[in-house]
């Protein structure tokens, strides 16, 4: 019913309602940030004189330093002045280097970048590989085993693993040297750390969708059509099952970000998780901030992405022209909407 | 595919929860921590809860615990009694040294081993558990009870307050869960407390959600509105017919989320935010052995190995009561 | 069995199918035999085992499942102890099995056209050539192959979807067909176009079909052969005219008596001294009511100035197919919904938005659910349940309450100590007494029944539509009850009104109505109900007894024949040898 153009027209519409909603997000990430951590109990100009190693600063210095970083203004005053620095790309300056804190985040990125990668991809294949193998196998105590396993990646701190994994591989077998190595022998261990706990997310997300799409009826269908269980697997329920893995890309991407600050501390890598431990150890509250704007700005990115995505890979969530095919957003379903038939109207009977 | 139930079942496969089928929720919606994800979209679906019955009864039907859940429960049976009554499992005093056994292996004398002063690094593992575990509580309790109180709340109110409410839990999960308790600690200072708070911080949009979803999906059930039709008024009905079914699911995540707290909290105390530091934290013992990584493993291993112990056979205990609420 | 038969493409003797958590097995020493050309029935309630027997016979039962057969044939291979690649070579090219669907049957990610070309692929199609026999299959079932087959199930409709799957089942030309309850979520029109479908496709293949149904209309229409099971056994097998006519079993009789067909007695007396007494003013009037929702950008009118009238004592039975506006209408008329025109008047005083006027009408027109195990709250006692419109209207005393709900238990003929249990512990039928036990508690006037038996079991249905017109009579009140399915409908109701699209088509005495429908809806309704189809004269044997002309009543006990299932002439009264004599007061009968 809906012709080319009018679907054309409301993927764009779409696309421009879903951009506008994440920049909402985003500011709204960055009120909650600055509310956090400006309007919490906590004084930034005394943080500043311990950091710089004096007990307790003359009135004149602490006064000079208030001015200096703006904090003589009003809460409200400085919000919008920080708001629009972050507009222009300004996110103020450390309170510890004394740098801006946008040329801190862009030093750091490169590093991070090439840690998330990896690990994106040694937990793609690995959480991929464990959970199409639980499924696959028929041996009910193989696939507990293999299904439990994601349950042990996810509980184990990723400290701990980061340090026994250098202790083991770099002193005890000497393999890779424990700092300092550059490339792939650099990452490698720091992305195996982490892709433990991500692996372990991918691997029961996929699981429990194969699981749920080998239980529903097509695959009943499939098989008494004469389909094997390798196509079954290939053809119909990883299709169905891969839908929720790209509706958690974004939550992926958080614990990726999140991990990031324990693995690049274990492992001292120069990334920006490492520059988010120290700040916070520092209490430098700008730094603190953009990184934290920054993780909401990747979040918003990547949900965005997967929500124009979704459309394309599952055609139920296509937004149509078409008013009737529009019944799929299940949320904010509240109000007047027609009632659906209650689906066991009839097939409850026998 | 052996959890189908046989086809002679009918309503099982005829009948599948309007959850299970529909498509997932566009990627935003989903923005929760995945174990609670999966618990609360697999802790209901089923009208049928199991009548109350006497004590005796209801206990022959659980399933029998397998050696996993027994081992589970020993290990946070242990950890429980470690905490409560630290000095009857490790007598010694967890500060004081003796410099002349520094840096001993583990062995008959010494369980895990000493430290650089010579410290008991058993000892102090015995006496870290009351810290550790006790942050975790305080922000697991204080994360469900903001959590599902906002939750709740905002599933109630309806309108601007539900709107605002649930926009900022939005907001909350686009933040990375660690970065955000990092947030809250720089601007509460360092410590116990503040580690707590900032754990709470980061799990009570998860609580929020859950209650919500609850509160809304049973407000919305059809005999809420025969209560309604009943004469029973609005408040009558939350209480009634609409909180107790909500609870389960908010208690399953309560479970999970102890899980994940432990984590955190012991990470934030190894990047260094716990104060003040002699107090033997678990996650401090970890981050004090990092210097001696080449030559004592103990001191990083044996800790590291605790906190790994609790938070497993928290996960797995927390999946059996998930795996319980799930219709069979 | 005279003439020579060909040789059977399923052969199934001493059948047993038993899980690992059930105590017995689900299919106990069954056997059945289905030959080419021929179609058999399998007709049960839920828990029969039909279902277990139709995927064990099909190699498709759920992993764990033990499977035992003397004999297992299929297409002349026995099949006893066969793995996944011997029931391959079986599947779609010897067999076709077509699921019902729940919505569910096809994937939902991959376009019907695509899916259907995938499955010809991996029987060694190459890809244009799959292309062009699934177009071919498309058209095969009546479907546009360029409209529809490049949607995705959930953009096509349940008899479009149900028809692909019959496409699915069809397209490598299986010798034997078996359908799990194909047409059971379908509306009634729908259910005939698609069944039409499957036996005409199935006779032109020359081909076995397997029916498996609940609905022994459905049966009488299409079946040589009946089986019918319970509790895992066949109780009774034979040709569709031996057993539907004359059944031996108690249990076939039984479930014959409850199947509601157009010919059944009806459970209300007739109007007294003609149509109720003119002077007394209806219990419940409604004019011109209008509700419409929002959908998508713009709205929907569900319904669409529907006027009513319930005169005290009487039932207005209003029917039409999902999305007529007939549970809608009931909601508006109890306040569930507000209107957005119209009037409600109530014993003759109008009824307002106002909420002293909502209480007045909530209490005293009661609302009783489709579904009991979700209108009442799993973890309230049903004594629980049936207090609550006594405290939320505070009625009584929390002392006398516990002898209220025993009276109104034992008016539903439940025993004392129901009131004890949660809804878990009940059965179905069981549930909905409580439901009504509730809907009573208050004394209303009018009780407003939303498809109150369509998901319950045959059997059950007869006895809660019996209790229904029991408490009519004992108590004076007013239905209105809604319903898709005509029997039911014209057992239990004085008056009805056929909806479609929101507006009311037809409207009238129900015999009036039904004897002579003046809209095109009623029409269609009334062609669709299963049972009344004659199959040709040369389908078999079966013809040859469903010849003998009905209505004779059977020798024996209180005639349970198939006679209400095959047209018989319209006037022929309730046999009055045939009282409501099942007694609804066995409680856990079920």
């Amino acid at each position: 019913m809906s012709a080319r153009g009018t679907g054309a027209r409301g993927a764009a519409l779409f696309a421009l309602r879903r951009g506008l909603h994440g920049l909402v997000v985003l500011w709204a990430a960055y009120t909650l940030s600055f509310l956090i951590l400006s309007a919490l109990p906590g004084d930034p100009v005394t943080i500043m004189l311990g950091a710089a190693g004096q007990a307790a600063g003359t009135p004149e210095q602490v006064a000079a330093l208030r001015a200096e970083h703006g904090l003589d203004r009003p809460l409200a005053l400085q919000y919008l002045v920080q708001l629009g620095g972050i507009v222009r790309g300004d996110l103020g300056t450390s309170y510890t280097s004394g740098q801006p804190v946008a040329s801190l985040i862009a030093a750091a990125v490169p590093t991070t970048v090439e840690l998330a990668v990896w690990t994106l991809l040694f937990a793609l294949l690995g959480g991929g590989a464990l959970a199409l193998t639980a499924s696959a196998s028929r041996s009910p105590r193989l696939r507990g085993l293999l299904a439990a396993l994601p349950g042990l990646g996810a509980s184990l701190p990723t400290f701990f693993t980061g340090l026994v994994l250098l202790q083991v591989v770099a002193f005890r077998l000497r393999l890779i040297p424990a700092l300092g190595a550059h490339g792939f022998a650099g990452v490698v261990l720091p992305a195996l750390t982490l892709a433990l706990p991500i692996g372990a997310i991918v691997a029961q997300v996929l699981f429990r969708a194969l699981e749920s799409a080998w239980d529903q009826q097509f695959i009943t269908t499939y098989r008494a059509a004469g389909l094997s269980r390798p196509r079954l697997l290939l053809a119909h329920a990883l299709p169905v099952a891969a839908l929720p893995l790209l509706s958690i890309a974004g939550v992926l991407a958080g614990q990726l970000l999140g991990g990031a600050v324990v693995v690049e501390t274990v492992f001292t890598r120069n990334g920006l998780g490492r520059l988010a431990q120290t700040a916070v150890a520092n209490q430098d509250i700008p730094t603190v901030q953009g990184i934290v704007v920054l993780c909401a700005a990747v979040f918003v990115l990547v949900n965005l992405a997967a929500d124009l995505l979704y459309p394309l890979v599952d055609a139920r969530t296509r937004p149509a022209a078409d008013p009737r095919a529009r019944r799929t957003p299940l949320r904010r379903s509240r109000g007047r909407t027609a009632p659906q038939q209650p689906a066991v109207l009839q097939e409850a009977r026998p | 595919m052996s959890t189908t139930a046989p086809s002679t079942a009918g309503s099982s496969q005829a009948v599948p929860s309007p959850a299970a089928t529909a498509s997932p929720a566009p990627a935003s919606a989903a923005a929760d921590g995945i174990p609670a994800a999966a618990v609360a979209a697999d802790a209901h679906g089923s009208h049928t809860a199991p009548a109350r019955l006497p004590p005796a009864r209801w206990l022959s039907r659980l399933p029998r615990p397998s050696a996993g859940t027994l081992l589970a429960a020993t290990v946070l049976v242990l950890a429980l009694s470690w905490a409560l009554a630290p000095s009857a499992f490790a007598p010694g005093n967890p500060l004081l040294g003796q410099p002349r056994e520094r840096l001993q292996a583990p062995g008959l004398a010494h369980w895990f081993g000493t430290d650089h002063l010579g410290r008991d690094v058993y000892t102090r593992t015995v006496h870290g558990a009351a810290v550790s575990l006790g942050t975790t509580a305080l922000a697991v309790l204080a994360a469900f009870d903001i959590g599902s109180a906002a939750g709740a709340t905002a599933a109630t109110a309806g309108g601007v307050a539900e709107s605002l409410i649930m926009r900022t839990v939005d907001v909350a999960q686009s933040i990375p869960g660690l970065l955000l308790s990092m947030a809250v600690v720089t601007a509460l200072g360092f410590g116990p407390v503040a580690i707590a708070l900032a754990v709470a911080a980061s799990s009570a949009p998860a609580f929020a959600r859950i209650a919500h979803g609850e509160v809304l999906r049973w407000r919305s059930s059809l005999f809420v509105e025969a209560a309604r039709l009943n004469g029973v008024g609005a408040v009558r009905t939350v209480v009634r017919h609409v909180l107790p079914h909500a609870a389960g699911p908010v208690l399953a995540l309560a479970a999970v989320e102890f899980g994940t707290a432990i984590l955190a909290v012991s990470a934030l105390s190894f990047l260094g935010y716990w104060a003040p530091p002699p107090q033997p934290e678990w996650g401090l013992l970890v981050s004090e052995g990092r210097d001696y990584l080449a030559s004592a493993w103990w001191l990083t291993a044996l800790p590291g190995l605790a906190i790994a112990a609790v938070a497993l056979s928290v996960n797995h205990l927390a999946r059996r009561i998930g795996a319980q609420r799930r219709p069979a | 069995m005279s003439r020579t038969a060909p040789a059977p493409v399923l052969e199934l003797s001493d059948l047993t199918v038993a899980y690992p958590a059930a105590p017995a097995p689900a299919v106990d020493g069954a056997a059945l035999t289905a030959r080419p050309g021929r179609t058999v029935a399998l007709v049960g309630e839920s828990g029969s085992g039909k279902s277990s027997l139709a995927a064990a016979a099909a190699g498709l039962s759920v992993p764990g499942a033990r499977v035992r057969a003397a004999v297992h044939t299929v297409g002349g291979v026995d099949m006893r102890g066969a793995g996944q690649r011997a029931w391959r070579a079986v599947h779609g090219s010897v067999l076709g099995f077509v699921p019902q669907d729940a919505g569910t049957g096809l994937n939902p990610v991959r376009s019907v056209a695509g899916q259907l070309a995938h499955t010809l692929r991996t029987r060694g199609a190459r890809r244009r050539e799959a292309a062009e026999r699934a177009a071919e299959a498309l058209a095969g079932v009546g479907l546009e192959p360029r409209l529809h087959g490049r949607r995705r199930p959930h953009e096509l409709s349940g008899g479009q979807r149900q028809r692909i799957l019959l496409a699915l089942a069809l397209a490598g030309e299986p010798r034997l067909v078996i359908a799990d309850e194909p047409t059971s979520a379908l509306d009634v029109t729908v259910q005939r176009q698609v069944l039409d479908l499957l036996a005409e496709r199935t006779a032109r293949a020359g081909a076995a079909l397997v029916l498996i149904t609940h609905d022994l209309g459905v049966a009488a229409d299409r079946a040589d052969d009946v089986l019918v099971m319970s509790g895992g056994r066949i109780v009774e097998a034979g040709t569709a005219a031996q057993v539907l006519e004359s059944p031996r079993e108690p249990y076939t009789r039984r479930l014959l008596a409850a199947a509601p067909g157009l010919d059944a007695p009806r459970l209300i007396a007739a109007p007294r001294g003609g149509p109720a007494q003119p002077q007394e003013p209806p219990v419940l009037r409604a004019a011109g009511l209008v509700r419409d929702f929002a959908h998508g950008g713009g709205s929907v009118r569900a319904v669409d100035g529907v006027s009513l009238e319930l005169p005290r004592g009487r039932t207005l039975g209003i029917v039409g197919e999902s999305g007529s506006g007939k549970s809608t209408t009931a909601r508006l008329l109890v306040g569930l919904e507000p209107a957005d025109a119209g009037e409600i008047e109530l014993l003759g005083a109008p009824v307002t938005g106002r909420r002293a006027e909502a209480v007045r009408l909530a209490r005293r027109v009661r609302f009783v659910h489709q579904d009991p195990s979700a209108s009442l709250d799993p973890r309230r006692s049903a004594g629980d349940s049936i207090a609550e419109p006594l405290a939320g209207f505070g009625i009584g005393t929390r002392a006398e309450r516990p002898a209220r709900v025993r009276a109104l238990l034992e008016r539903v003929a439940l025993p004392a100590d129901a009131a004890r249990r949660r809804p878990g512990e009940l059965s179905g039928g069981q549930r909905q007494r409580v439901a009504i036990a509730r809907a009573l508690a208050v004394d209303p006037e009018v009780v407003v029944l939303d498809e109150p038996v369509s998901a319950l079991d045959v059997s059950v249905q007869a006895q809660i539509l019996e209790l229904l017109a029991g408490l009519q009579r004992e108590l004076g009140l007013s239905y209105v009850f809604i319903s898709h399915d005509l029997a039911v409908v014209r057992q239990i109701a004085h008056d009805v009104l056929v909806m479609a699209q929101g507006r009311v088509v037809d409207a009238g005495p129900t015999e009036e109505v039904f004897a002579a429908p003046t809209a095109p809806t009623t029409r269609a309704l009334l062609a669709a109900v299963p049972g009344r189809a004659q199959r040709p004269p040369s389908a078999g044997p079966a013809t040859a007894a469903g010849a003998a002309p009905p209505g004779a009543p059977a020798s024996g006990p209180p005639a349970a024949g198939r006679s209400h299932l095959v047209p018989s002439h319209p006037d022929r009264s309730p046999d009055p040898s045939q009282p409501p004599s099942r007694t609804a007061a066995q409680i856990g009968a079920r």
